[in-house]
């Protein structure tokens, strides 16, 4: 198969806004992503609640159905605002995507007005005769908040893995939700929330992406028409300080009224920098636990029947290693025993030729299927650029990728330190210690 | 082999037939760097019997699903080890009337497609991996029945179907995996996995002829098997079994299902699309986010963004759900069937309908962007005897009045049944 490259144009529009360009005829549709960064602070909550905001409407459509209504008029379009943690940051973003109008009769100009939308989007939410966000809504979006956290109980897997990240961070910002606490949410004030969301807007470094089929100069004359953002300072990022690992493992098993038991172990690597061996981590990320040939699946669920699911996960901005398991609750001690020898093996150089080839094949399989997808093309490329990484293809990321060396996993996986294991059990809660 | 272009975009579709009897359909996309081939065999979780006089030879609850997990062992190994070397990522899914095998790769199409035929068309079952798949297979259940949204789903149809196959969990139970033998699954194999009772569906980066050749040379140039007589299903009441259920389990709020059922005979292809798709149009329309009561109703705190509905007809079963997430299920099922109601004995706007239609052109236009979407619609339209062509068409088609006939015919009051997932008793 032939290998399509799969650059961005970058493009400076004014000091602290770049926007990225790909002509594609490829996709019938039309993307365009807009991404403001932030510090990792304490007004997260802040930003979530003004994100949910932008998401509700803007100064011509206020309301959810109006809003619903002028994105079913452009054929289904795609619209939405959000807050995620990327590479040790707050990154604000909005997306809106549309099908091309050069495939619907009378070739409507959408993508045009998809910008005209994201430009009144971008003036901030709906306003009040106070000049506030509209109470009502805001409160209706403060509940949504609150929902979400009060129903993180109802995936049980999930709840597992924030039980996990809680007990490894106690005090720390990476403890909670990023959405806050139920506290900072139903303490959270309509000014504070519009005044820093805005100033994210109006201050945070920003990258427009624009995936369309038109060259990079009419790009840019649509940008600076519709989406013209005043300069701003570069960021400096600012990385919250984490806490030593721990230096002995420690055990919480929380009660449930569930059939199966989620075993959820969190491992700290000693002196992780952030991006650091990036390509080795991944690579041992996916011998350990990253899909059917993986270590974890052969050997804990497929020869012992242990479990159905078992994964691992790395986060390689924290230096955090996750091994997740749903098993029978009787099986606890089997199965951290099971999944702790795969470590112990990894360690100690047990890794063949095949397990290397096979994950090899894996990671570029799934480099090279990126560009079949333009919001894996973005979120790609842009979390490349937070961690200011130079290959600007696909295909040199992957050429990179295939130089990762097998022989600096052993050392890796040495400084793995087991932090804490989370049981959700039906058996009552218990803390202890487990030997290292 | 036979070509269509589509009549929104001019997308070539390819049409054709393996030696063996294998329906093959094939989307060229050279622009992509990837391909996926989807391999749907037309035998799922409500065939409980094997052919045979009167109701056939019962089966346990869960065969389906049991088989596609096995079908993936051989005699030569581990057959999604074999996708994983040759970089593919591979995948199977049972649903209630359907299993399919798919596969997705950047490199090595044709090697990989050969692996997923030995997959499908290939029988290998003992006794001992049966008993090894009985435990996965297990942690596999429990870990569905600690999910809140399949209890809820699972519920409501035990509470609409008194006979009916489709009210069995697809995974079955503990207790009916562990009666599947070896035997059983050969038997299932002979019966229902025959080319002819499969269809073959590819799109992406590859050649539509190479795609036939290669089926040839894998599969053989002789028809395979017999065209499976499927045995007939119990014969299911027109009335729900059970109106109103609690299930309590720990959920941080509870959910709420509403479900309507739908006619219990086997409809045509065309009648089951007809239905399910101006009922859902209809309900769009009544509770959609475009209308006031959705905006109400989010006003209220009864319902969040996951409020949906969806309608399905399966071999039987066609029914209708609607529901989420809500603080106050009493609150919510009163609002929902008091609006529904009212809805359904006044005209439906047609300015609204129109609108519809036009989000359902551009999801259209995107799915032929989807590799997955298109191979899983294929595989639906060709097992529903519908032309992918005539799709947009009959949406077009539908008038004010038929959306809202069909959907008199499905949303009956009279035939609703609800369930809601509550946390335990303190």
């Amino acid at each position: 198969m032939p290998r399509t490259e799969s650059a961005f144009t970058t493009i400076p529009i004014d000091r602290g806004v770049t926007l990225h360009h790909r002509r594609s005829d490829r996709f019938k549709t039309e993307l365009v992503r807009v991404f403001f960064r932030a510090p990792l602070d304490d007004r997260r909550t802040e930003r979530h609640l003004f994100a949910a905001l932008l998401g509700r409407g803007t100064g011509s459509t206020p309301t959810r159905r109006d809003l619903a209504a002028r994105m079913q008029d452009l054929y289904g379009a795609g619209y939405g605002a959000s807050v995620q943690r990327l590479s040790g940051r707050h990154v604000l973003g909005l997306r809106a995507s549309t099908v091309s109008g050069r495939w619907l009769p009378g070739r409507p100009k959408n993508l045009r007005s998809l910008l005209q939308f994201l430009s009144e989007a971008l003036q901030g939410p709906p306003i009040g005769p106070d000049g506030l966000p509209i109470e009502d809504v805001f409160e209706q979006e403060r509940r949504t908040l609150l929902r979400d956290l009060q129903s993180r109980i109802t995936n049980k897997s999930r709840y597992a893995m924030d039980r996990l990240r809680q007990e490894m961070f106690k005090g720390q910002v990476f403890a909670d939700p990023d959405i806050g606490r139920a506290e900072d949410i139903q303490g959270a004030e309509r000014a504070a929330c519009l005044a820093e969301g805005m100033r994210v807007l109006s201050e945070g470094e920003a990258d427009i992406y624009l995936l369309a089929p038109c060259t990079p100069l009419q790009a840019e004359k649509l940008i600076r028409k519709h989406l013209a953002l005043a300069p701003r300072r570069r960021e400096r990022l600012m990385r919250p300080p984490l806490a030593a690992p721990r230096r002995r493992p420690r055990r919480v098993t929380e009660a449930l009224d569930i059939e199966q038991g989620k075993l959820a172990l969190g491992f700290r690597v000693e002196d992780w920098e952030p991006g650091e061996s990036h390509r080795e981590s991944l690579l041992a990320d996916v011998i350990l636990g990253g899909g059917p040939t993986s270590k974890l699946f052969r050997n804990v669920r497929e020869a012992r029947s242990l479990c159905y699911d078992v994964r691992s996960t790395l986060d390689r901005n924290l230096g955090v290693w996750t091994v997740t398991a749903g098993i029978k609750p009787a099986m606890c001690d089997e199965a951290l025993t099971a999944i702790r020898a795969e470590i112990r093996a990894m360690k100690a150089g047990h890794i063949t030729a095949e397990e290397v080839d096979t994950a090899r094949r894996a990671i570029l399989s799934g480099l090279r299927a990126v560009p079949d997808s333009q919001s894996s093309l973005v979120e790609f490329f842009f979390r490349r650029r937070l961690t200011k990484r130079r290959e600007k293809t696909v295909e040199a990321v992957a050429r990179s990728y295939a130089r990762a060396s097998v022989t600096a996993i052993p050392d890796l996986m040495a400084r793995l330190r087991l932090d804490t294991v989370f049981f959700l059990d039906s058996v009552g809660q218990v803390e202890a210690t487990v030997g290292a | 082999m036979r070509e269509q272009r589509d009549p929104v975009c001019g997308e070539r579709i390819l049409f054709g037939q393996a030696k063996c009897g294998l329906p093959i359909r094939v989307v060229p996309r050279q622009k992509f760097s990837r391909a996926c081939a989807h391999l749907t065999v037309d035998f799922g979780a409500v065939d409980r019997a094997l052919p045979g006089p009167g109701r056939g030879r019962r089966l346990p609850a869960g065969v389906a699903h049991f088989l596609e997990h096995k079908m993936f062992e051989k005699a030569r190994g581990d057959l999604f080890s074999e996708f994983s070397r040759l970089g593919s990522s591979a995948n199977a899914m049972t649903g209630h009337t359907s299993t399919s095998y798919v596969f997705s790769c950047t490199d090595s199409f044709e090697e990989n497609l050969d692996v997923l035929l030995d997959v499908v068309f290939d029988a290998y079952f003992t006794d001992e991996l049966v008993q090894k798949e009985q435990g996965i297979i297990a942690e596999e259940i429990r870990g569905y029945d600690d999910s809140a949204g399949w209890r809820a789903y699972r519920a409501l149809l035990e509470g609409m179907y008194h006979k009916h196959p489709v009210r069995d969990d697809i995974a079955g139970t503990e207790r009916t995996i562990a009666q599947i033998t070896a035997d059983q699954l050969h038997a299932v194999h002979a019966a229902f996995y025959a080319p002819h009772n499969a269809v073959l569906c590819v799109a992406g980066n590859v050649d539509a002829a190479a795609v036939l050749r290669r089926v040839d040379a894998r599969l053989g140039r002789v028809r395979r098997g017999q065209a499976p007589v499927r045995p007939p299903l119990p014969v299911e009441p027109a009335g729900i079994r059970r109106r109103r259920q609690n299930v309590r389990m720990p959920v941080g709020l509870p959910i709420f299902y509403l479900g309507f059922k739908g006619p219990v005979d086997e409809l045509s292809g065309a009648e089951a699309f007809r239905l399910e798709t101006a009922t859902s149009i209809a309900l769009e329309l009544v509770l959609g986010e475009t209308t006031e009561f959705h905006d109400q109703l989010y006003a209220d705190g009864l319902i969040g963004e996951e409020f949906s509905w969806t309608t399905r007809s399966e071999r039987g079963a066609t029914y209708a759900i609607i529901g989420g997430q809500t603080p106050d299920p009493r609150a919510l099922e009163r609002r929902v069937l008091s609006e529904v109601e009212n809805a359904l004995d006044r005209p439906l706007d047609g300015v609204a309908l129109e609108r519809v239609k036009r989000r359902i052109l551009g999801d259209y236009v995107r799915l032929l962007d989807s590799m997955e979407g298109l191979c899983g619609q294929l595989a639906e339209c060709h097992r529903a005897g519908l032309d992918f062509f005539s799709l947009l068409p009959r949406v077009e088609r539908m008038s004010v009045k038929t959306v809202l006939r069909q959907a008199r015919r499905l949303l009956q009051l009279g035939r609703m049944a609800s369930v809601a997932v509550l946390p335990p008793k303190q």
